[in-house]
């Protein structure tokens, strides 16, 4: 399989600079772009830069090239006690957003919107939180990544579990993300 | 090999451009201009008129003539703005028509003609055969429309060499000369019948798109459609008896014209005298338009580009303090009241140093240069507009291709068979960023066969490859043999699924058998709702209204509580409209508090 990181001269490793390897991705372009080099491989550097640009799927492609790691099943215990609480949040946002986007009277839509600015207001609470919980994720990557090269088992399932708890925690952050902007569409 | 020219196909106008010792140059047709009118008129005999001469005959003879070609390429069932236009256009196994007297052509074919009419003022400029071009199409453009631009550009006898997006071309336009920088720019693109809004990363001579957002049916000629609105209620106000002859064919062709001109008067004057001495019946009619009235119905229709930033800002993970600039491009972008909603949005006033109209077809041009070697230090970096994916059980959309991923690009999925035995699984691709399969754009959908096996033994690879045009391509692989193919999406929709809904919808209107209790039903719930809400409202903010507002409001309700009383439909359905206007001030200062206390929330966190 191709190395992504050598696609980019890096060191594969947990973290990387990804400024630099937005600049790196930039000037690489110039050659394989397929307006310059007909023979220029730009979805393979497209492929590389996607890849090595999210922690998720950086940490999958660094354990792939090294023989593999097995993907937890689920996040953390203290992972999952999120779900309960942004599927609730979630789940009562699109029930109130509904009938607030077809509501044409003035009056009633201002209290719908009143009552709409609450729930907001908790999703952007579990919001934070959920950024307070990726924070520690990256933190304890940058943690395994100071003693890199590994070796160890541990290290190995722990970057696994790290991927695992992190990309759940991304994805309900875009959740909340998606339901504010809706919700700003409407005032 | 012969020169690749940029061509900017506009929905108003469009233009075509070729570079030119290293620099890109418009070309102009016979009598001298740039800007080709995208308008295409069919005479009963011979070949169609093209531009001008075809704008002539709009108020002439509107059912042959062809404007806004651009808003019926590549859409689907049901989104045919037939009533729109005063020439004839229907649907026919899900795509759009238009019909003149007995020919029917497809807009991919009223496009080509005016792709044709542009290469042939390129040929005559240039003294030379133009084969090759660049065409310019909304970023927010989805895979069926781009595939409609290509087509028209081939039937024009054109090798599309690249479909480019309008957006990231007017950013061509204005970086070229800044190639040593390091900077991030916003488009704001308002035409005639698209908004695209982008974002851009330049870093030494690469162009790189962040993230792109828009609405392909939202521009210029929705104003203009207001606007002859507002006239035809002025007229009607003065001359009530002529109210159903303003319907006319012709005399709403000239009024559209008039309008739109005036529009575009009042970008420079604050008022424009309209002047209608062809009202029917021999009348004049007479009227002083203000920008004040033209900005009033204007607001409610740029406003909705709004979101469109706010999301485009989000995906780039930029705020709009870190924006260098916001480049304006588009002809209705000359408005004042546009360029305002531009510097709230992005907190900067916009940069005008392009030309409105013309940045998109030099942009073109020079991506042209790009592909024809003649611009070496550049490169463009676009991105796909819409998430691709595939339909997955339970009718949801699964993401393969997320939006604004860099192009081209390609992200494979395993799938496999859900039952013993299967012999074929039929995937249905789909564009678009709603939860539900059904909510999104359908690209087509593909049968694979592979041999039947025990379930979750099948190993099919899907193969998903977005091209530099934004087109899409995929491939198939049965892991287990080997075997590759290039699959074809079938393009036609399925004309029954909409059949049917259409039909639950209508029976449910149906099931009340005596409309007017439906009527009522819905209207004294609306009462019992605001009723509650006024009386809350008083207890929240009435402090904050004068006691002669406070007592008119009172007198509202107990207007429609007499009304209810009385079971009259009609007095109960004014006296909740007026409850509604009543209260309007009263709904403002309930959102200040809401903000208010969602502030001091956050404060006390």
């Amino acid at each position: 399989m191709t190395d992504f990181f050598a696609v980019f001269g890096l060191q594969p490793r947990p973290v990387i600079d990804v400024a630099l390897l937005s600049n790196l991705f930039a000037s690489k372009s110039k050659s394989v772009h397929p307006d310059h080099g007909a023979d220029g491989d730009f979805a393979t550097l497209n492929e590389a830069f996607q890849t090595l640009a999210h922690p998720v799927t950086r940490v999958w492609h660094l354990l792939a090239l090294s023989g593999g790691e097995a993907k937890p099943t689920s996040a953390r215990a203290e992972v999952n006690a999120w779900f309960g609480q942004v599927a609730n949040s979630l789940q009562r946002f699109d029930q109130m957003l509904q009938p607030l986007s077809q509501e044409t009277s003035s009056l009633l839509r201002a209290i719908k919107i009143g009552e709409g600015q609450v729930l907001v207001d908790e999703l952007e609470k579990l919001s934070e939180d959920l950024g307070a919980e990726k924070q520690g994720l990256l933190e304890a990557l940058a943690q395994i990544d100071a003693r890199w090269p590994s070796d160890l088992a541990a290290d190995r399932s722990a970057l696994a579990q790290i991927a695992c708890d992190l990309r759940f925690v991304e994805k309900w952050l875009a959740q909340i993300a998606e339901r504010r902007l809706r919700f700003q569409e409407l005032l | 090999m012969s020169h690749i020219v940029g061509i900017d196909l506009g929905t108003t106008n469009s233009l075509i451009g070729i570079m030119d010792s290293g620099f890109p140059i418009l070309l102009a047709d016979s009598e001298g201009f740039r800007l080709t009118p995208s308008i295409v008129h069919f005479p009963a005999s011979g070949e169609p008129l093209v531009g001008r001469a075809a704008g002539r005959m709009k108020a002439i003879a509107p059912e042959r003539t062809v404007f806004s070609v651009k808003r019926l390429m590549g859409i689907r069932q049901g989104e045919t703005e037939k009533d729109h236009f005063p020439f004839q256009v229907v649907e026919a196994q899900g795509k759009a028509g238009i019909v003149i007297d007995d020919r029917r052509f497809t807009p991919e074919e009223v496009s080509s003609f005016i792709l044709r009419k542009l290469k042939s003022d390129a040929e005559k400029a240039m003294g030379e055969s133009i084969t090759r071009a660049v065409i310019t199409v909304p970023a927010y453009f989805n895979d069926l429309q781009r595939q409609a631009t290509k087509r028209a550009g081939e039937a024009a006898g054109l090798t599309v060499e690249r479909i480019i997006n309008e957006p990231t071309a007017a950013a061509l336009a204005y970086g070229l000369d800044r190639l040593k920088d390091r900077s991030k720019i916003a488009v704001y693109d308002l035409g005639g019948g698209t908004f695209d809004i982008s974002i851009l990363e330049l870093n030494e001579g690469v162009f790189r798109v962040l993230s792109t957002n828009g609405n392909t049916r939202l521009g210029g000629d929705d104003i203009d459609r207001d606007l002859v609105r507002l006239l035809e209620e002025r007229i009607t106000a003065r001359h009530p008896e002529i109210r159903y002859e303003l319907k006319d064919p012709l005399f709403a062709a000239r009024l559209r014209e008039l309008a739109h001109d005036a529009k575009l008067r009042l970008s420079e004057e604050a008022a424009v005298q309209i002047e209608i001495p062809f009202l029917p019946g021999n009348r004049r009619f007479s009227y002083l338009l203000s920008r004040q009235e033209l900005e009033a119905i204007t607001r409610p229709i740029i406003r909705r580009t709004r979101s469109h930033c706010l999301r485009s800002i989000d995906d780039a993970k930029v705020a709009p303090r870190d924006l260098d600039e916001v480049i304006l491009v588009g002809g209705v972008t000359r408005m004042p009241i546009v360029r305002q909603l531009v510097a709230e949005i992005f907190q900067r006033l916009p940069n005008t140093s392009q030309n409105p109209d013309e940045a998109v077809a030099i942009g073109a041009t020079i991506q042209a240069g790009i592909i024809s070697g003649e611009i070496q230090s550049v490169v463009l970096l676009d991105v796909t507009p819409l998430s691709l994916g595939v339909e997955t059980f339970g009718g949801l959309m699964n993401v393969i291709i997320p939006r604004n991923t860099t192009i081209p690009c390609r992200a494979g999925e395993m799938f496999t068979n859900a039952v013993a035995n299967q012999r074929s699984m039929r995937i249905k691709v789909l564009q678009g960023e709603r939860e539900l399969a059904k909510d999104n754009w359908e690209l087509g959908s593909f049968e694979i066969e592979f041999a039947p096996v025990p379930k979750g033994v099948a190993r099919v690879g899907i193969q998903f490859e977005i091209d530099a045009d934004g087109i899409l391509h995929v491939l198939a692989r049965d892991t287990n043999t080997g075997k590759e193919h290039v699959l074809d999406l079938a393009s036609a929709v399925d004309v029954s699924d909409e059949a049917v809904e259409q039909m639950i919808a209508e029976s449910l209107d149906h099931a009340f058998d005596d409309m007017s209790e439906r009527i009522w039903t819905e209207t004294s719930i609306k009462s019992n709702e605001l009723l509650p809400a006024v009386k809350s409202a008083l207890t929240l903010v009435g402090d904050q209204v004068t006691e002669e507002s406070r007592q008119e409001i009172e007198a509202l309700v107990s207007a429609v509580a007499e009304a209810l009383e009385s079971k009259n439909i009609q007095r109960l359905k004014a006296a909740n409209a007026a409850l509604d206007q009543g209260t309007q001030h009263l709904a403002t200062l309930l959102i200040d508090r809401a903000m208010a206390e969602a502030e001091k929330r956050r404060t006390d966190r």
